[in-house]
């Protein structure tokens, strides 16, 4: 066998051993690896896009959960606005009502207080007046005075004693004189048996009658204490007038 | 220094079969080979994302892909084909750097045994894919008349494989042994360097050609 031909038949048998043994020994395995290389490869690829498409859809239900939670929240503070400003606006009626009725009663008070002040200063004043009346009916008291409130008791007693009086009963600071008797027992009439007179120091001149059908007050201590009545009663009616006239000013300028 | 061309010088003799120069270097190249793949492919197994692991993924990977882009689909038995072949013809080229070793493809008997091996490979390919009959018939297509232009296509296209590599190789190795020669040690190490890339060069288009080849029996019967 020449040479030659040896060589190439040797090479011919040497590489198809050469190649099937590295294919066995040597492509095969790392095919399979890589193979399993790109499975793995593959695998994990496909468990990333399933884990981010659950997290996709995880995301979308969070983000559908938030906008309800959102819209829900959005819907319950409109509607505890509404119930607080409904509570407010409550809450400012009745204070305001509150405040008014403490207005009135303050208003009721300050003018309870105001009347009281005035009664007050009324009688004090009635008294200041009444006290001046009786030093002045005293210094000009005497025979003149006593005559004078006598003959004015007897013309209130005639205009009494058209009918049944009894009985009378006549008081003065000191006894009185036949003359003032008898000008009292003419005025009295039919009544004048049933006369008592007696004697009251405290009334200064002038006498005060008791009849059935009423008292006559024809004494100084009695016209004082007319005369205070009179200028407390005046100075009364003289204040609710003005506080009518107060009130009336009050409610044109509200 | 003894400069051959076309001879190959025979070691020894076991019975009637002579043993070449060639032989031993080709086996030797072979059993390197296996020992690296036996290497990458426990590194492959044990340490994955080691570098060495990924050159083995790279080697793999580039010529499945290479094929793919040829013939439109993987096809491992081609990808191992062609890139044993690359493997072995890139070896033997580095190999005959070293001094004193001839490399097994500056041998015409090894580059015709790697031709052959092509060439036998497209029929089988061919009829393993289409099926005899439709791999003859594309012999006679477009027209009958064109058969033997086909035959002495396949015929011619084997041997210029083989003389292509063959060429490039002993030309390399004998334009450095010359210069080694006449200039001293160190004067031919650049066309050492481009011989050591036209050695890789030549094994690629090797290659390349031998999965075009098989490539187009393989479609032969989709035309």
């Amino acid at each position: 066998m020449s040479a030659t031909l040896a060589t190439f038949l040797f090479e011919s048998a040497n590489f198809l051993v050469l190649a099937a043994a590295l294919g066995w020994l040597f492509f095969k395995p790392v095919r399979q690896a890589l193979a399993d290389h790109r499975n793995k490869f593959e695998a994990d690829n496909r468990l990333a896009a399933d884990k981010l498409a659950e997290a996709t859809r995880m995301q979308q239900e969070i983000q559908t959960t938030k906008d309800a939670l959102q819209l829900e929240l959005q819907e319950f503070r409109t509607k505890e606005m509404e119930l607080a400003q409904q509570k407010a606006q409550q809450i400012v009626a009745e204070a305001r009502g509150q405040a008014e009725r403490e207005r009135e009663a303050r208003r009721r008070e300050a003018a309870q207080m105001s009347d009281t002040q005035r009664d007050t200063l009324a009688e004090v004043s009635a008294a200041a007046a009444a006290d001046t009346v009786g030093r002045l009916l005293t210094q000009i008291g005497g025979p003149d005075l006593q005559s004078a409130l006598i003959n004015s008791a007897c013309v209130q007693l005639r205009e009494i004693s058209s009918g049944e009086i009894a009985p009378v009963k006549i008081e003065s600071k000191e006894p009185l004189s036949d003359d003032q008797i008898a000008l009292l027992r003419s005025a009295l009439g039919s009544s004048a048996d049933a006369t008592d007179f007696r004697v009251d120091e405290g009334l200064g001149d002038g006498v005060r009658i008791t009849t059935g059908k009423g008292l006559i007050d024809a004494s100084v201590r009695g016209l004082v204490q007319y005369a205070s009545q009179s200028l407390i009663k005046e100075m009364g009616l003289r204040a609710n007038h003005h506080n009518r006239l107060q009130h009336a000013g009050d409610d044109y300028s509200t | 220094m003894h400069l051959r061309i076309f001879g190959d010088p025979v070691v020894f003799q076991i019975g009637p079969i002579p043993i070449t120069e060639t032989m031993i270097t080709s086996t030797v190249v072979s059993m390197v080979l296996l020992v690296l793949a036996v290497v990458l492919v426990n590194s492959v197994r044990t340490r994955p994302d080691h570098w060495i692991s990924v050159i083995a993924f790279l080697v793999v990977e580039t010529f499945d892909n290479m094929v793919k882009d040829i013939i439109g689909r993987r096809h491992a038995v081609v990808a191992t084909l062609s890139a044993s072949m690359f493997l072995f013809i890139a070896a033997c080229n580095l190999a005959g750097q070293l001094p004193g070793v001839h490399p097994a493809t500056g041998s015409l008997a090894t580059t015709s045994a790697l031709a052959a091996v092509v060439f036998l490979s497209v029929p089988i390919a061919g009829i393993q894919t289409n099926g005899l009959w439709n791999y003859i018939k594309h012999y006679f297509r477009p027209n009958p008349l064109l058969m033997p232009l086909h035959v002495i296509s396949e015929l011619s296209r084997t041997l210029a494989l083989a003389v292509r590599l063959f060429g490039n190789v002993m030309s390399g190795h004998l334009v450095v042994g010359l210069l080694v020669a006449l200039a001293g040690f160190l004067v031919p190490t650049p066309i050492m360097a481009l011989d050591l890339l036209i050695g890789l060069l030549q094994a690629y288009i090797f290659a390349i050609l031998s999965i075009v080849y098989i490539g187009a029996a393989i479609s032969a019967g989709t035309e």
